[in-house]
C-alpha cells in the first residue's frame, strides 16, 4: 500500500519533500522544471551543527580564550614556549597549593594552565586543513598510478589475446602453398582454372539457355579463346583434351 | 600508529592528565601533617618523585616531538595555491586514464564477441558434420 503525498500513513520512511512534486518527467523534458534547490550551508548531522560558511578552524577568540602565541609562523618556537610556560604554571600552582590553598591566585593559575593547553592544541589544529589537502592530493596520485598499472596490464593481456586469435585465423584462412611445378622432362603443363571453366560450361549447357545466352555470349567467346589456347596439339595430351571430349559428347547428346 | 599531529596532541593531553592526577593523588593519599614541620613520612612519599619524573619526561617528549614534526608540516603552511593547482591537474590526468581504460574495455569486448562467434561457428559445423545415423 503506497502512502499518498501529503498524508503520512504508517511508513518507516518520511515522504519526499513537497517541492519534489514540481519535478515531473514532462516538465523536465520541457525544460520548465525549476533549478535544483540550493544546498544548505548550515545544518545538523547526528546532532552536531555544521556551518560551512565559517573558517575551517575557528579562531580562539570565538571560544573566549586568549591568544597567547604571538607569531603564527614560528611554530616551533611558540610550541616550545608554550610547553615551558605550562610547566612553570604548574610549578606556580603547586607552590600556591602548598602555601595558601584558598588564595584566589589559585583560580587564576588554573585558568592560565587551561589557556596554555588550549593554545597548544589550537596551534596543532591549524595544521589540520593543510594535512587534509595534502592527503587528498596523495590519494589522487596513488589512484592515478593504480589506473596506469591496470591500463598497462590490460593492454598486454589484450595484445596476447589478439595474437592468439590472429594465429588461429591464419591457420584457417591462409592459402595453401601452390602445387609444385612439374619438371621440364615430363612435358606436362599445369593449367589454371581449366576444370572450373569446363564445369561451368557443363552447367550452362544443362540449364535453360534463353535468358543466360545473351549474358554469356561475351564470356563464351573468352572461354573459347582460353580453351583454344589450352587445347593446342603441340604438347602432350592434357586434362583439357580429355574433358573437351566429354564436352563434345554432351553437345552431341543435345 | 596515529599520524604525527595526533601523536603530539596525545602527548599534550598526557602531560595535562599527569599534572591533574599528580595533584589529585597526592592530595588524596597524603598522610596527616603538622603545621610548620615536615614529617619523615611526608618526605618518604614515593608518588611525588614518580609524578615529578613523569611530568618532566612528558614535557621533554613534547619538545622533542615538536621539533621532529615541525620539519615537515610547516613548509606546507604557505603552499595552498600550489596544492590546489596540483589537485586540479591530478583530476584531469585521472579523467584521461579512465578514458583510456574505457577504450581498452571496449576493445576487449569486441575481441570477446569475435571469439564467441567463432566458437559457435565451430560448434555448429562440428554438429552438422557428424555422420547421419
Amino acid at each position: 500500500m503506497l502512502p499518498g503525498f501529503g498524508t503520512q500513513t504508517v511508513s518507516p520512511f518520511p515522504n519526499p519533500p513537497e517541492y519534489a512534486t514540481a519535478y515531473t518527467s514532462d516538465r523536465i523534458d520541457n525544460g520548465s522544471a525549476p533549478p535544483p534547490p540550493q544546498a544548505l550551508t548550515e545544518f545538523k548531522v547526528f546532532g552536531e551543527e555544521y556551518r560551512l560558511g565559517d573558517d575551517v578552524i575557528a579562531p580562539l577568540k570565538d571560544a573566549n580564550v586568549e591568544e597567547l602565541y604571538k607569531n603564527k609562523n614560528n611554530w616551533k618556537e611558540e610550541m616550545k614556549k608554550l610547553n615551558r610556560s605550562a610547566i612553570c604554571a604548574f610549578f606556580d600552582l603547586v607552590e600556591i597549593l602548598i602555601r595558601a590553598p584558598d588564595h584566589p591566585l589559585r583560580e587564576e593559575k588554573m585558568i592560565d594552565l587551561h589557556t596554555i593547553f588550549i593554545n597548544m592544541h589550537h596551534l596543532i589544529n591549524e595544521f589540520r586543513p593543510v594535512q587534509a589537502r595534502d592527503s587528498v592530493r596523495i590519494l589522487q596520485e596513488r589512484q592515478i598510478e593504480e589506473l596506469g598499472e591496470i591500463c598497462d596490464n590490460f593492454r598486454s593481456y589484450l595484445a596476447d589475446g589478439k595474437e592468439v586469435i590472429e594465429d588461429q585465423f591464419k591457420l584457417v584462412t591462409g592459402k595453401l602453398p601452390p602445387p609444385p611445378q612439374p619438371s621440364e622432362l615430363s612435358k606436362v603443363r599445369l593449367q589454371d582454372g581449366v576444370l572450373h571453366e569446363l564445369i561451368e560450361r557443363i552447367k550452362i549447357s544443362e540449364e535453360e539457355e534463353d535468358v543466360e545466352m545473351k549474358e554469356e555470349e561475351s564470356e563464351e567467346t573468352k572461354r573459347r579463346k582460353v580453351l583454344e589456347d589450352l587445347t593446342r596439339e603441340d604438347g602432350p595430351p592434357s586434362v583439357v583434351h580429355l574433358l573437351t571430349r566429354q564436352l563434345h559428347e554432351f553437345e552431341l547428346k543435345k | 600508529m596515529a599520524d604525527r599531529m595526533t601523536q603530539l596532541q596525545d602527548m599534550i593531553n598526557e602531560m595535562a592528565s599527569l599534572m591533574t592526577n599528580a595533584i589529585g593523588v597526592l592530595q588524596a593519599t597524603a598522610p596527616p601533617c603538622e603545621f610548620g614541620t615536615i614529617s619523615q613520612e611526608l618526605e618518604d612519599e614515593p608518588n611525588c618523585a614518580i609524578f615529578a619524573a613523569s611530568i618532566a619526561k612528558s614535557a621533554k617528549n613534547i619538545e622533542v616531538a615538536s621539533i621532529l614534526i615541525d620539519s615537515f608540516p610547516i613548509e606546507a603552511g604557505n603552499m595552498e595555491q600550489e596544492v590546489e593547482e596540483k589537485m586540479l591537474e591530478n583530476n584531469t590526468i585521472q579523467g584521461e586514464k579512465v578514458k583510456e581504460l574505457k577504450g581498452l574495455v571496449v576493445e576487449s569486448k569486441d575481441l570477446v564477441s569475435i571469439v564467441q562467434s567463432k566458437l559457435s561457428e565451430i560448434s555448429n559445423i562440428q554438429m552438422t558434420s557428424r555422420p547421419n545415423e
